[in-house]
């Protein structure tokens, strides 16, 4: 790492129809370190990179790369200067093969007529070579694992000369290994001096891998250092402006149990998996991306199903072969993507709200109109959705809300047990903690609640009981009294012995 | 149930706020002048308008299924193909059912328990034709696209060979009554009877019905509604059969207006449903769209026809004409779209 400045901005401002997207940022990346920017969803990071990449010009505030001032940046003035993003979708073409995607880039920048197949070839040799990856460069690129997509795209990336590589969330649908490799390559790219900025929330990976940070919050600059500056104190406070109170949820304390799961396998999915909610239970289910959390959750709703193993839901023994099955026995689950799973986006809330439950409204031969309507009203009361009316289409909501309609579909519905997917990916942190809030009342009144999630500090602080899966097995059942750190251990199976002698 | 922080809409009624409606009204009363300013006389007639009443009704139905279609994210290509062939067997039927002499009926009786079988054989085969067409892109997960231009291909070779060709031609009076003749004492055409009866009936069931709720919510995101416990399979077979219901009593109509069946008959029809629904609001990917701007789509379209053919157009024109219309509404389905989006960005 050297003290030279490859990119700084000052003072950036942009907003969008009124809304002020980025108040002013500043930022510093130097030659050959690791960057990371953090910040909670919604704080400006997208656009900051749109701002850095040529996307969107600032409406106010200068850049200069290389110590040089660059005005009206458009996308191809960025990449000719060196700065490469790796968005979250890798945007690679997945008809193509690994070595088209590499070079075909590269030729049409030097405005070749005829493609030159060995030239192709050997440029993606080389790329491969210096990411440090092995892949088949005639293989087609949706044949390759999300980790290997990412390996062409950094492989493109450094054939054209980036200078700065920007990774956009890399991590997030990578496995434990696969984050290492990334930060091997990460580290290697490094050495040849060439500048990486990652987009990052998560502070146990942040720690790993970056030699300084800087943290936006609401689309404003909070602050910037190098990573030893911030300890976990401070990195929260500075995401989300609050001392984070600590206060964890605990259930009181009940005998009567709601539901028990007991040897429920899938072949390929999960194996042997058994555990117990007792009513006032907050359930997390974690697991790091393939360990089965999620197949769990897939399994009790329905939607794939278990092969064997006992469900026993409010003493009640109920097999679940199907949506419709679990739908009968009062099991509600919020999928893990609001967008294509949850929501009818361009519906009203109302639609939203009754579409698990709209058989109830039936009167005669149709629909309560008047019936769905007061629904919805109480659920926009009951669980503070911010809307004026029940009919504006979902997709106008913010995040926060719209989860909290989707929550409102199953809460129509009135479930015994509740199982939800990542119920705040992508929430701003007061309606977090307010869908929190919900679980918590909900689990008082004795319905059932598994959180299924991968953000550690939310598992801690409202569950009262954790599954850990690793490799679809249950590695670990703990209490809330069990610090972050030792939970991400769990979860990627390092200092098992240690953590167990706890 | 009053709540003070939910304020009440106070704006225009739905309808005039859908741009699409008021467009189709726009435009309606565009046609309305040129045909005041270039043929006032033959335009305005009552003889004119009864004409025009006797020939929406049987695509005017098509149109519903396909819009039903649409709505639920997929498409119904075949329904002309279901129409006729409804038409063809509902005809052979009657012509095997009822014994005539020239025009004269020989068996008297046997005409009301043929109409019934006929118009019930028809729209049992549409629902079938739906209902196959349904499972074949619920079950399979192909596109409705090809699932139904493959039906049409099929519905329409099976009705050709069970004609061997020549048109099925002579039903009795009482058949050709249906689609041509009007309610006795009034001067009111049956088949406007019947497109109010369907209209009505396709309005409860996409307004009223929890059927018709689950066909907006498959059209809108298909996979939240398999998340939200809707059977998407049951709900994609039910819309194309309701589908072929509608395509199966256009079938009986348009037999009727002929008073012939055969394999080819309103071939033109696809293009023209699609048309319709389109210029009505449906949109193309699905989930949204009203049956009032369907139904004045209908209308318009029809008065569109109808001013062609009092100045002589000849049909390649109308066709051509057709066809930019149907690229026009596309396009202006999408500009309107992202205008309303821009609307939505801004205001948030």
């Amino acid at each position: 790492m050297s003290e030279e400045i490859f990119l700084k901005l000052e003072g950036i401002k942009k907003s969008f129809g009124g809304v002020h997207a980025l108040k002013g940022v500043d930022l510093e990346i130097r030659k050959g370190e690791v960057h990371c920017l953090a910040g909670e969803n919604g704080c400006g990071k997208s656009t900051l990179i749109k701002a850095i990449s040529g996307v969107h010009e600032p409406d106010e505030g200068s850049i200069w790369i290389d110590g040089e001032k660059v005005e009206k940046m458009k996308p191809m003035d960025a990449i000719n200067r060196g700065i490469q993003v790796i968005y979250q979708d890798f945007a690679v073409f997945p008809n193509l093969t690994v070595a088209e995607n590499i070079a075909l880039n590269g030729e049409l920048k030097n405005k070749a007529k005829l493609v030159n197949w060995k030239e192709i070839h050997e440029t993606a040799a080389k790329a491969m070579e210096q990411v440090g990856a092995h892949i088949d460069p005639d293989v087609k690129l949706e044949r390759l694992s999300v980790a290997n997509k990412q390996m062409v795209a950094i492989g493109r990336a450094i054939v054209n000369d980036a200078k700065l590589l920007i990774l956009d969330e890399p991590t997030t649908a990578l496995t434990a290994r696969e984050v290492e490799k990334l930060w091997a390559i990460v580290r290697n790219l490094k050495e040849k001096g060439i500048a990486i900025m990652i987009v990052n929330h998560k502070l146990d990976e942040i720690y790993r891998i970056a030699d300084r940070l800087t943290i936006l919050r609401n689309g404003a600059y909070v602050s910037s250092g190098p990573i030893s500056e911030y300890d976990q104190a401070r990195f929260t406070r500075d995401m989300t402006g609050k001392d984070i109170s600590g206060e964890k949820y605990n259930a009181a304390a009940s005998e009567e149990e709601i539901l028990r799961v007991e040897h429920l396998t899938r072949s390929g999915a999960f194996e042997d998996v058994s555990f117990t909610l007792r009513k006032g239970d907050v359930l997390g289910l974690t697991g790091l991306l393939g360990s089965g959390r999620g197949e769990i959750g897939e399994a009790l709703f329905g939607i794939a199903p278990a092969e064997s193993g006992r469900v026993v839901l409010n003493g009640k023994e109920i097999t679940i072969k199907s949506v419709a099955d679990a739908m009968a026995n009062d099991i509600g689950y919020v999928p893990e993507d609001r967008l294509t799973q949850g929501l009818f986006m361009q519906r009203s809330i109302q639609d939203n709200t009754i579409a698990s439950s709209i058989r109830r409204y039936m009167k005669g031969a149709r629909l309560d109109e008047q019936g769905m309507e007061d629904a919805t009203k109480h659920w926009i009361k009951e669980i503070g959705i911010v809307a004026p009316s029940p009919k504006p289409a979902v997709r106008t909501l913010s995040g926060g809300n719209a989860q909290k309609v989707v929550i409102a579909k199953w809460l129509n519905t009135d479930p015994k047990l509740f199982i939800l997917d990542g119920p705040t990916v992508g929430v701003d942190i007061g309606a977090k903690s307010e869908i929190h809030g919900i679980l918590h009342n909900l689990a008082q009144q004795g319905i059932g609640i598994i959180v299924i999630s991968d953000d550690l500090p939310e598992l801690v602080q409202n569950c009262n009981k954790i599954v850990v899966m690793r490799d679809g097995k249950v590695a670990a059942e703990v209490d809330n009294s069990i610090d972050e750190i030792s939970l991400s251990n769990l979860l990627i199976g390092a200092n098992e012995e240690e953590v167990e002698s706890k | 149930m009053s709540e003070p922080k939910l304020t009440k809409d106070r704006r225009l009624p739905g309808f005039l706020r859908d741009t699409h409606i008021v467009t189709i009204i726009g435009l309606m009363v565009l046609v309305c002048i040129i045909m005041m300013i270039l043929s006032p006389s033959d335009f305005f007639s009552g003889k004119n308008l009864v004409s025009m009443i006797f020939q929406f009704p049987e695509y005017g139905i098509l149109a519903f299924g396909m819009m039903a279609c649409m709505i639920a994210g997929g498409i119904d290509l075949s329904l002309v193909g279901i129409m006729n062939l409804s038409g063809v067997l509902a005809a052979l039927i009657l012509k095997n059912m009822v014994q005539m002499d020239g025009t004269t009926v020989l068996n008297p009786g046997m005409v009301l328990p043929a109409l019934i079988l006929a118009i019930v054989v028809a729209i049992v085969v549409g629902a079938a034709c739906g209902a196959f067409n349904g499972f074949i892109i619920g079950y399979f997960g192909l596109p409705a696209m090809l699932v139904t231009l493959c039906g049409l291909q099929l519905y329409t070779g099976l009705a050709y060979g069970i004609t061997g060709g020549p048109a099925i031609n002579g039903m009795c009076d009482a058949f050709k009554n249906i689609a041509n003749g009007t309610i006795p004492g009034t001067g009111i055409p049956i088949v406007l009877l019947i497109f109010i009866v369907v209209l009505a009936a396709v309005v409860f069931i996409m307004k009223c019905t929890v059927f018709g709720h689950e066909i907006y919510f498959l059209g809108s995101n298909a996979k939240a509604a398999m998340y939200s416990g809707i059977n998407t399979l049951k709900v994609t077979i039910m819309t194309y059969m309701f589908s072929g219901i509608l395509g199966g009593i256009s079938g009986i109509l348009i037999t009727s207006h002929l008073n012939s069946a055969k394999s080819s008959n309103g071939s033109t029809y696809t293009l023209l449903t699609l048309l319709i629904v389109v210029l009505g609001g449906i949109h193309p990917d699905g989930g949204k769209g009203r049956v009032l701007g369907v139904t004045l789509a209908v209308l318009l379209l029809q008065m569109i026809a109808n001013g062609f053919s009092l100045m002589h157009v000849s049909q390649n024109a109308k066709t051509f004409a057709n066809g930019c219309l149907l690229i026009a509404a596309l396009v202006l389905s999408v500009v309107l779209e992202k205008r309303a989006e821009k609307k939505a960005a801004a205001a948030s």
